[in-house]
């Protein structure tokens, strides 16, 4: 045995351009139709010895080798490769896969071999001895493959011996001759006077039979070549193993034959020269004969799984097939190239960890949602009670005509809805609730359900990273800045007037444990600050606006684009924010001259942000907390602290009880003179509060 | 910029000198694909074998079959004693360390096409573990890629990897972007500029002639391409 010669089996490399090219003619031509497709797979030379030989199929595998039609694509094998002619059987279901007749299909392609070899096609086209089968379930859904590779080659009666020990290596210099042209697949050649040239004396289709037969004349041993894919040193390539089965059959007086594997003219190919007794295939011709005309020896073949066994392989496509997992892919990648870029410094994980609870979905609402998922946020909550009407598709920009009509869907339930369908991997959530506001009084029937709302109004915000203020009223943005004041959440309010709108990002009032404050501080050169809220402004409490409007007050009365903008800017103020050592508690900033550099790479972090659309101006402004403001002083908070749901409910019941708790009444009372004087400034904005008039929607 | 005759011509070229000097690697081809309008579209592609830097993947349960075997029955076949028995077979042997080499040997397909919109080429690229055949992902791509390592000192300049739609085949397949090939270029050329400023046609044929040549000096080390020495000796 120990002169048996062993081969080399191939494996299969299957591109991602094949399965693909499967996947779509299995939607656009097969669809249900299982009948066997021709094939086409090449192998060339292994540029490695730690590579296996490889049978490629790529996308071109479907293209036949010669058309008459000159405007159809044709097979072409890429340079120094060779072909091998597969037949492709793919199955609807895996139970059709399961149960298909898999040895008949091999023994089939080995009995097409033998046909060829026997009835002489063979002599005409050699490369009719590389046959393969394919077996194949696309599961185009989700882009998983499981296949199976035949590769037959027939066995002799006895397996075939080498008549030298080992197989020899052969000079590479002198082979090199026929580098420049492209050897054919099988060939025979002659042995130069010196022993290591040789000449190439023709393809097997071409000269083999007059060789051969001169050969058998003058008893000389035939020197025969072939394009060998393996790198083995002391084994062939499998394309050897039919050739020697052709051999025998068509020279049955030729008993011995010489084999040189040709690896190419690399400086690291082994050519090697194999010495060979042929083997007799007399007796298998006998049984043939017997059986019909009908190859009936054995054959093998079939290419093992990982694990050495013979059964299906298995690849999934998914992570590179699936539309989801490419549009997830896509959007991160984009944002990536910002970073690369741009700014090597921008934190995007932070970004895409961010979660944001938005109250209000209507034309900021949406707005937002938009920006925040360009900017790659992947939690986002929308809040709203109220449902999709016709006036709104038109600038609140997550909802269509069709979010109204039959039925009116909820906005906040829309606005997820239309997220997930923009970017699937969107983890987008709906809550539909009005948030209580101060000064519309609760009827004590309805007091469990407040109570209710109000507890999951606050656990939202508490298990979000930040608030966005995006309602349409004043007064129902009170309890969402209390609550996230309360809870040390960064809050960022937007609200709009006709041609002017307001951005901005409330203080926090838990300041940074004191070690990290001075590591930050000594860095920057100044510490983390407070800064008011929306309702710091103002000395009267929020009440109830809605009650005494008349209808064309209650529609949405702003410039379209405001929206825009303003939720824009809320955004970026937040990415920025995001981005600053202090985050929510970074000083407010106020440079407008645009060539001095921020505290962050993304630039200055404001307090607010004042837009006036008829001058095309923005402003950033700061202001300190307010001491007695109605809804982030200490007596607000505090009272909260101590009376939790009743302080509540009193204010919803009476919210004038708000400037009593700040201590605003007695201010008002007794300095009011003093009062003027100092906030100037503050009464301007006063001013401009009271001209907002709110986006309804 | 480069013309898209250019870039074919460059292309069928570099393909016949390439693999006229280097014949231990795969072979450069030109792909040609009529596409339905009858217009036809070239492109350049060859592929490489690279040890990967995986420490033995265990991250390619996903890909691989081992945990389908179940529901497929095994196919028994006549034993051959002609046939190489596979290292796998006997497994658990000290013959792992052979396996392991294996399994961490990655194929790498590229395609060179050429951009309309940037007028340049680009690279377009797929990685597979040779055991299965089986893709890598975008991140076992990136790690595997001598590019990554560039990038450690975040420099602007270093292209990066994306996943895309082939331009011609339309499978999936990863792009090393070109929006700073062109600025690249012009400043390789940029330096023969003012090496010779004597003779100005002369230049200009340099940079067309050796365009997709500069090019693919500087991109192919960054992806394991590497450029035969022999080839840049014959331009001088």
């Amino acid at each position: 045995m120990s002169n048996t010669l062993q081969f080399k089996e191939f494996s299969s490399f299957v591109n991602i351009s094949f399965w693909h090219e499967l996947s779509n003619k299995k939607l656009d031509e097969l669809k249900l139709s299982e009948e066997p497709i021709p094939l086409n797979a090449h192998y060339t030379f292994s540029p490695s010895q730690q590579l296996d030989p490889f049978l490629c199929l790529e996308f071109n595998a479907f293209l036949k080798n010669n058309t008459i039609n000159t405007t159809e694509n044709t097979y072409v094998l890429p340079p120094r490769s060779y072909l091998s002619h597969g037949t492709l059987f793919n199955y609807n279901t895996v139970d059709d896969f399961k149960q298909s007749p898999k040895l008949k299909l091999f023994d089939e392609a080995s009995k097409r071999i033998w046909n060829d070899i026997k009835n002489g096609n063979v002599d005409k086209d050699t490369s009719l001895l590389n046959r393969f089968i394919l077996l194949t379930y696309a599961d185009i859904k989700n882009h998983q493959f499981y296949y199976m590779f035949g590769i037959p080659a027939l066995l002799p009666s006895q397996p075939i011996q080498q008549f030298t020990e080992q197989p020899e290596s052969i000079n590479i210099e002198s082979i090199k001759s026929f580098s420049n042209q492209s050897l054919p697949q099988y060939f025979c050649l002659r042995q130069g006077d010196d022993q290591s040239s040789f000449e190439l004396i023709g393809s097997i289709e071409e000269k083999g039979n007059q060789y051969l037969n001169d050969c058998l004349k003058d008893g000389s041993i035939p020197l025969v070549g072939f394009c060998d894919p393996c790198p083995l040193p002391s084994n062939p390539g499998w394309p050897l193993r039919n050739f020697l089965i052709y051999l025998s059959v068509k020279y049955p007086s030729l008993k011995k034959v010489k084999v040189i594997c040709f690896r190419g003219n690399g400086v690291n190919s082994n050519n090697i020269l194999l010495s060979l007794e042929l083997p007799s295939m007399s007796e298998l011709i006998e049984k043939q004969q017997q059986d019909g005309d009908q190859w009936s020896g054995k054959s093998v073949g079939w290419e093992k799984d990982t694990n050495g066994k013979i059964a299906p392989r298995f690849v999934s496509l998914a992570s590179t097939m699936d539309p989801l997992k490419l549009a997830e892919q896509s959007v991160d990648l984009n944002l990536k190239l910002m970073r690369w870029r741009v700014m090597p410094s921008l934190e995007l994980e932070k970004i895409k960890n961010t979660s944001c609870l938005l109250l209000g979905s209507g034309t900021l609402g949406c707005n937002v949602a938009r920006s925040l998922m360009s900017w790659g946020v992947r939690n986002i909550t929308f809040v709203d009670s109220s449902k999709v009407s016709y006036s709104n598709p038109v600038r609140q920009s997550l909802f269509t005509f069709a979010d109204c009509s039959p039925k009116a869907k909820e906005k906040s339930v829309a606005a997820a809805d239309a997220l997930k369908k923009i970017f699937p991997a969107v983890n987008a959530n709906a809550e539909v609730f009005s948030i209580p506001m101060p000064g519309h009084s609760v009827p004590s029937s309805e007091y469990q359900s407040i109570r209710d709302t109000i507890e999951h109004l606050e656990n939202l915000i508490k298990q979000h990273d930040v608030i966005y203020l995006l309602t349409d009223s004043r007064e129902s943005r009170w309890l969402p800045t209390m609550l996230s004041r309360a809870h040390g959440k960064l809050c960022i309010n937007a609200a709009l007037g006709f041609d002017s709108y307001l951005v901005i990002r409330h203080g926090i009032k838990n300041q940074c444990p004191a070690e990290l404050n001075n590591s930050i501080s000594s860095k920057l050169g100044y510490e983390g600050s407070d800064l008011g809220c929306y309702f710091c402004n103002d000395v009267i409490a929020p009440t109830d606006t809605l009650k005494d409007r008349t209808l064309d007050q209650m529609c949405t009365v702003t410039r379209p684009g405001l929206s825009m903008m303003a939720s824009s800017i809320a955004v970026e103020l937040l990415i920025s924010t995001i981005h600053h050592p202090y985050g929510g508690r970074a000083k407010g900033e106020t440079e407008t001259d645009v060539y001095t550099p921020g505290s962050t790479p993304l630039g200055i972090i404001p307090h607010q942000l004042r837009g006036f659309i008829s001058h095309y101006q923005t402003l950033p402004l700061f202001s300190n907390p307010y001491k007695h403001c109605t809804a982030c002083s200490d007596y607000i908070i505090d009272e909260y602290r101590s009376k939790g749901f009743h302080f509540i409910l009193n204010v919803m019941n009476d919210s004038s009880c708000l400037t009593k708790i700040c201590g605003i009444d007695e201010l008002k009372n007794s300095e009011v003179n003093i009062d003027w004087d100092i906030d100037i400034s503050d009464d301007e904005e006063d001013n401009n509060h009271n001209k907002e008039k709110e986006d309804l929607n | 910029m480069l013309s898209a005759k250019d870039f074919r011509d460059q292309s069928i070229k570099l393909i016949n000198k390439w693999n006229t000097i280097i014949d231990n690697e795969i072979p450069w081809q030109w792909n040609e694909i009529r596409e339905l309008n009858n217009e036809s579209k070239g492109y350049l592609t060859t592929k490489r074998y690279h040890y990967s830097n995986i420490n033995n993947n265990t991250n390619d349960n996903d890909n691989c079959n081992n945990n389908n075997n179940n529901y497929f029955d095994e196919i028994e076949e006549t034993i051959d004693s002609s046939t190489i028995t596979n290292i796998n077979n006997n497994n658990n042997n000290n013959n792992n360390n052979n396996s392991n080499s294996e399994k961490n040997i990655i194929l790498f397909q590229f395609d060179i096409i050429y951009s309309k919109s940037y007028q340049v080429p680009v690279l377009y690229l797929n990685a597979f573990f040779s055991i299965d055949s089986s893709p890598l992902t975008w991140n076992e791509i990136w790690i595997n890629l001598p590019l990554s390592n560039f990038d450690k000192n975040q420099q602007s300049t270093i292209p990066y990897i994306t996943q895309v739609e082939h331009p011609i085949l339309g499978s999936p397949c990863y792009q090393l972007h070109p929006c700073e090939t062109d600025n690249l270029m012009k400043l390789v050329l940029l330096k023969e500029k003012e090496n010779d400023n004597y003779d100005d046609d002369n230049e200009k044929d340099y940079f067309k002639d050796y365009y997709l040549l500069s090019w693919l000096s500087i991109i192919g080390p960054m992806v394991n391409i590497k450029i035969p020495f022999e080839l840049l000796k014959i331009i001088e």
